[in-house]
């Protein structure tokens, strides 16, 4: 983080997220804000997944995008953010964390074939 | 500046969206008629004669010993298949009425060409091949490039 | 900062992985087309696509991300998912030219039947991208890439007028007999362009930084690999341009397969050359149906910030594997039923400089952030006019594009 202030649409919002080993894990695809209007707003968590960004995306393209990628959205609190640098490091693993759980199920199409690690 | 570069990619696109849908308006308007015109048909001629003078030189060059038997066989193999595709469209339905002439003129010449080609694959082997397949294929490429002429506007 | 020897093996990849099928298609008809008259497009290109890699590569070794990261943090999700969709369509488009490409060429080497090889150069790439690492893909087809040389050879022996030659560079539209001739000149300016400018080249060697584990004290390598081997490879495709103005020109010919261009190299070299030029040709587009294919898989994963990078197990970087793997295996099928791989390069070019000036947009402002790049990193001076003509000139040329494409028949005139 820059200074005493953050921009998050600039250095936060759709940049990589990385866990404590430094895999990537997702992007933040949107951020949960709470607060009463008028009042004080908090950014209280990140949103991660498919589920949080193609609610972005103009209306007639968020059904065919949900479609193709999925609904699924994980919520990670803002207390787990480690650092803001270009990239979003938080202090957990990934799995710890309820992410990166697409790639673990699409690692089970390459079990058995050699080389695949 | 990522707000400049987010609304500078926004105008773009809608430009290139527009000049797009311009252009593809414009060539449907101007191609409403069903039929090809005497530009499209001289440039099928014009590919054609461009593979008589590839398998011209195929020949050519199997006579001075500088290419092998298989190259030979198989650039025979897939020239002839681009004058198959030139030669299904040459029919004069596709064309403007007072085309029909040329258009029967280079089907035929589609039909000797494919011939021409189908004995130069022996052109590798055979010298003699070689140059059967070489005059034929200089016969061809002379007719095919006077009948390109008279289709110039 | 890397060795010499690195330095010189990264110039010879970059050299030998520089033509695939259209540039290679394009080149030779610019030359049977208009003689020379097109060569200052080549040399406007290559300092085009050194611009764009040097500042890519750049970003890359600094701030260790590659292009698609930047177009999501620069542009957005909705312009940079457009972008994205646009991008790895062209992707798929090329991967498939070159997979047609090497068909038609091993049917040149064995004469077996053309759709049986697309089969063949599917699995032979499956393999080749599963088993090596990354450094070994890079070398590998880079390396025997450089069989393209057999062009070089082949452009001194036909002993062309050099003063015509040199003259080609200097920018000039040429005396001609219509309208047509004149859209179709533009259209071979714009396609020779964009053959030098493959954006496609630029995402592979962005992520290749991050592959190689480019450090900020890499950034004098990127230099001199992004601008010799470009310069050297640069080289391939006048050589080529040569080919077609001294071969095919004065016979009034306009070759179509690629194939046919090897032509060239037999009647300077023989049979020998003949198939140490078509062993070229297999390598350059072996190695571009490569970079398009992982290329493809780069830039979803990180737009969607997905594990990637052939440096992690397969398993790790599972949807990143499975990208590279669809992606071969939809190019292969299209081959497969046919279609005219040459047709397809045709559009693969078009509408690669269409979506250029979106990824290359995004690059360009970071390499020029201070706030980002640092004040030793940033764009100097030269770098950022450079780049900022690059703009005006690759937006020109994705508005003129698609027109061109249509006014001229698909570039017949």
């Amino acid at each position: 983080m820059k200074d005493d202030f953050l921009d998050f649409v600039r250095q936060v919002l759709d940049h990589e997220v990385v866990d404590s080993n430094n895999l990537p894990c997702g992007m933040v695809d949107d951020l949960e804000l709470s607060g009463e209007p008028g009042g004080e707003l908090k950014v209280t968590a990140l949103l991660v997944g498919p589920g949080a960004w193609t609610r972005r995306l103009p209306s007639g393209f968020e059904g065919l995008a949900a479609w193709v990628f999925g609904t699924r959205q994980t919520r990670v609190p803002w207390s787990e953010v480690e650092s803001v640098t270009e990239r979003v490091k938080l202090r957990s693993e990934a799995e710890a964390l309820g992410l990166g759980r697409a790639d673990r199920r699409a690692s089970k199409l390459l079990e058995g074939v050699p080389g695949s690690g | 500046m990522h707000k400049r570069a987010r609304s500078w990619s926004s105008w773009l696109a809608v430009a290139i969206l527009l000049l797009i849908l311009g252009a593809g308006g414009a060539s449907l308007a101007g191609s409403q008629k069903s039929q090809s015109d005497r530009h499209s048909l001289k440039n099928e001629v014009s590919g054609l004669k461009s593979q008589a003078g590839v398998g011209r030189l195929v020949a050519e060059q199997a006579l001075a010993g500088n290419l092998t038997r298989t190259y030979v066989e198989a650039q025979a193999v897939q020239m002839r298949k681009g004058v198959e595709q030139t030669r299904d469209e040459l029919t004069p339905e596709e064309f403007e009425p007072e085309l029909s002439t040329q258009v029967m003129q280079a089907a035929d010449l589609a039909r000797r060409l494919d011939g021409a080609l189908n004995t130069l694959k022996d052109a590798g082997a055979d010298g003699r091949a070689a140059e059967s397949a070489r005059n034929n294929l200089s016969g061809l490429f002379a007719e095919l490039s006077e009948l390109e002429e008279g289709l110039k506007e | 900062m890397k060795n010499w020897g690195e330095i010189f093996l990264g110039i010879l990849t970059a050299m030998g992985g520089f033509v695939e099928v259209g540039e290679l298609v394009f080149s030779v008809n610019s030359g049977a087309k208009f003689g020379y008259r097109l060569l200052w497009v080549v040399a406007l290109g290559t300092v085009g696509i050194i611009a764009f890699c040097e500042m890519a590569g750049r970003v890359a070794a600094v701030k260790g991300q590659p292009v698609f990261n930047l177009i999501r943090e620069r542009a957005g999700l909705n312009a940079g998912l457009v972008t994205l969709v646009a991008a790895n369509l062209v992707n798929l488009l090329t991967c498939t030219a070159e997979i047609g490409g090497i068909a038609l060429l091993w049917q040149l080497l064995s004469g077996w039947p053309y759709r049986w090889l697309a089969l063949a150069a599917l699995v032979f790439l499956l393999v080749a991208v599963w088993v090596l690492s990354f450094q070994w893909i890079e070398r590998f087809f880079g390396l025997f890439g450089l069989l393209m040389c057999t062009y070089l050879a082949a452009a001194y022996y036909l002993k062309p007028d050099w003063g015509e030659v040199a003259a080609g560079f200097v920018p000039s539209v040429p005396h001609l007999g219509s309208s047509s001739e004149y859209l179709l000149y533009a259209y071979f300016v714009v396609a020779i362009f964009s053959s030098v400018l493959l954006p496609y080249e630029t995402y592979f060697y962005a992520s290749g930084a991050i592959e190689d584990g480019w450090t900020p004290g890499d950034v004098t390598l990127n230099r001199i690999i992004s601008i010799v081997g470009s310069v050297l490879g640069s080289l391939l495709a006048v050589a080529l341009v040569v080919c077609g103005a001294e071969v095919f020109r004065p016979r009034h010919l306009e070759p179509q397969l690629p194939g046919a261009a090897a032509l060239a190299v037999s009647m300077t070299l023989g049979r020998g050359g003949l198939l140490a030029a078509i062993g070229g040709m297999f390598f350059a587009f072996a190695g571009a149906a490569i970079e398009t294919a992982l290329s493809g898989a780069y830039n979803l994963a990180q737009f969607l910030g997905w594990p990637w990078g052939k440096f992690r197990p397969a398993r790790t970087a599972a949807r990143f594997s499975l990208t590279w793997i669809i992606t071969f295996v939809l190019a292969a099928l299209v081959i497969m039923t046919g279609v005219d791989p040459v047709s397809v390069v045709e559009y693969s070019i078009v509408f690669s400089v269409v979506i250029l000036p979106f990824t290359y947009f995004p690059v360009l402002v970071i390499a020029g952030d201070r706030r980002v790049m640092g004040e030793e990193h940033v764009n100097g001076w030269f770098a950022e006019a450079v780049g900022w003509f690059f703009l005006v000139a690759v937006t020109l040329a994705a508005l003129l594009a698609v027109p061109l494409l249509i006014a001229t028949r698909g570039g017949q005139g």
